[in-house]
């Protein structure tokens, strides 16, 4: 059940909506990483961040993911205030389950390279 | 000693190299005063202050050089670069700048610890500025703040140096273009690229593997340098991209690449934007 999960507000962890910084990402990784490693469900709880990048999924949710990809349904992504934050988790946990994934937007730019 | 500048400096490679010989000439000198004659420029691009500043900065910093420069040069014939804060920024006078015409994107510095100071900036100054207003879809803002925040994650993760990243724009109502460049002081694309992928050995080839999405994050995947979407939004309108790390002055030209060798290098990455509507 959900509400038995631990959980980790990001809002919390790193003092500031703004989660731009891998640093900050790799706070969160840091305080995710037993309770992934142990094979325990957990929640990261974006509730109250108003920015995101790629650079603070990658270090915080592709990490954990990385450490643990058979068992990555165990992290559960909550709060996410902005529709297309959700599509970037994805690309997230995605690239991090398959390095060599190529998405649409980069197919798109290599044909401009070679046009 | 004293360096002239003269003529015009614009945001492009000729501009660009303008400021490397000034760099390059000054980097010979250590502990010296060294004076700036702004007497015979007649245009000078605001964004460019932010390179100019770097420079002059690090010139301080490493050569322990003294920079001089005549204020009323700069009142009389680039005024702008007392409107944008180029020249507080100075005399080290924390003087806030308020530019009247409302041309200009404040130059700033920020470090890495200054996280939230420079989305406000990226917001504020730079997003919300009257020359941007109306012309930018939300969903175009969203993507234009995601990928400087991107480069400013970047900068934190790769440039290798405390310095900070240094930002500033200009809005130019007739011409119907806004400028904006942001500079970091750091290594530069290809010292961490090279590392991660051997076959990389030329700036060029680094800024064209950084911007087709890649990126050096540590951990185990891949992340994005923020650039591929600022490109996609040039392509789509017409607008600039310029990205200028090492030898190599790597140009978006609206409809397609240019790239060119330089001859000189200065540290770090430059990477210009120019609007157009």
């Amino acid at each position: 059940m959900q509400q038995n999960k631990p959980s980790i507000s990001v809002l919390e962890a790193i003092g500031t909506p703004n989660a731009i910084l891998h640093s900050f990402g790799m706070t969160v990784y840091d305080s995710a990483k037993v309770v992934v490693q142990e094979n325990k469900p957990i929640i990261i709880d974006f509730n109250g961040v108003r920015n995101l990048t790629s650079a603070f999924l990658h270090a915080s949710v592709g990490n954990l993911v990385s450490l643990n990809p058979a068992n990555s349904n165990l992290i559960t992504i909550t709060g996410l205030s902005n529709p297309q934050w959700e599509e970037k988790v994805k690309d997230a946990i995605a690239l991090a389950l398959d390095p060599k994934k190529r998405d649409a937007i980069e197919y798109e730019i290599n044909k401009l390279f070679s046009e | 000693m004293e360096y002239t500048f003269s003529g015009e400096l614009k945001t492009d490679l000729v501009g660009f190299k303008k400021l490397m010989h000034l760099y390059h000439i000054i980097s010979r000198y250590k502990g010296s005063t060294l004076k700036l004659n702004f007497g015979n420029v007649n245009f000078f691009d605001a964004n460019m202050s932010a390179i100019l500043l770097a420079m002059l900065q690090k010139l301080e910093m490493d050569n322990k050089n003294k920079i001089v420069i005549d204020y009323d040069q700069i009142d009389a014939n680039c005024d702008i670069l007392r409107r944008n804060g180029f020249i507080s920024h100075m005399q080290k006078n924390g003087e806030q700048v308020h530019d009247q015409r409302k041309s200009t994107v404040p130059l700033k510095t920020f470090k890495a610890t200054q996280a939230d100071d420079f989305v406000t900036y990226i917001e504020k100054d730079f997003l919300n500025h009257r020359g941007l207003d109306g012309h930018l879809s939300e969903r175009v803002i969203d993507k234009i703040k995601e990928s400087y925040l991107e480069i400013f994650s970047n900068v934190e993760l790769h440039s290798e140096t405390s310095r900070p990243l240094y930002t500033c724009g200009q809005y130019y109502p007739t011409k119907r273009e806004f400028k904006f460049t942001v500079v970091d002081v750091g290594v530069g694309f290809l010292t961490n690229i090279s590392k991660k992928n051997k076959a990389i050995s030329t700036y060029e080839a680094a800024i064209d593997w950084a911007i087709q999405g890649n990126s050096t994050k540590k951990g185990k995947t891949k992340g994005g340098t923020g650039l591929i979407n600022i490109l996609k939004y040039c392509r789509a309108s017409k607008g600039e991209f310029h990205i200028i790390s090492g030898d190599c002055y790597w140009r978006f030209t609206g409809t397609e690449i240019e790239k060119n060798t330089m001859i000189k290098y200065f540290c770090g990455t430059t990477v210009h934007l120019i609007f157009r509507y």
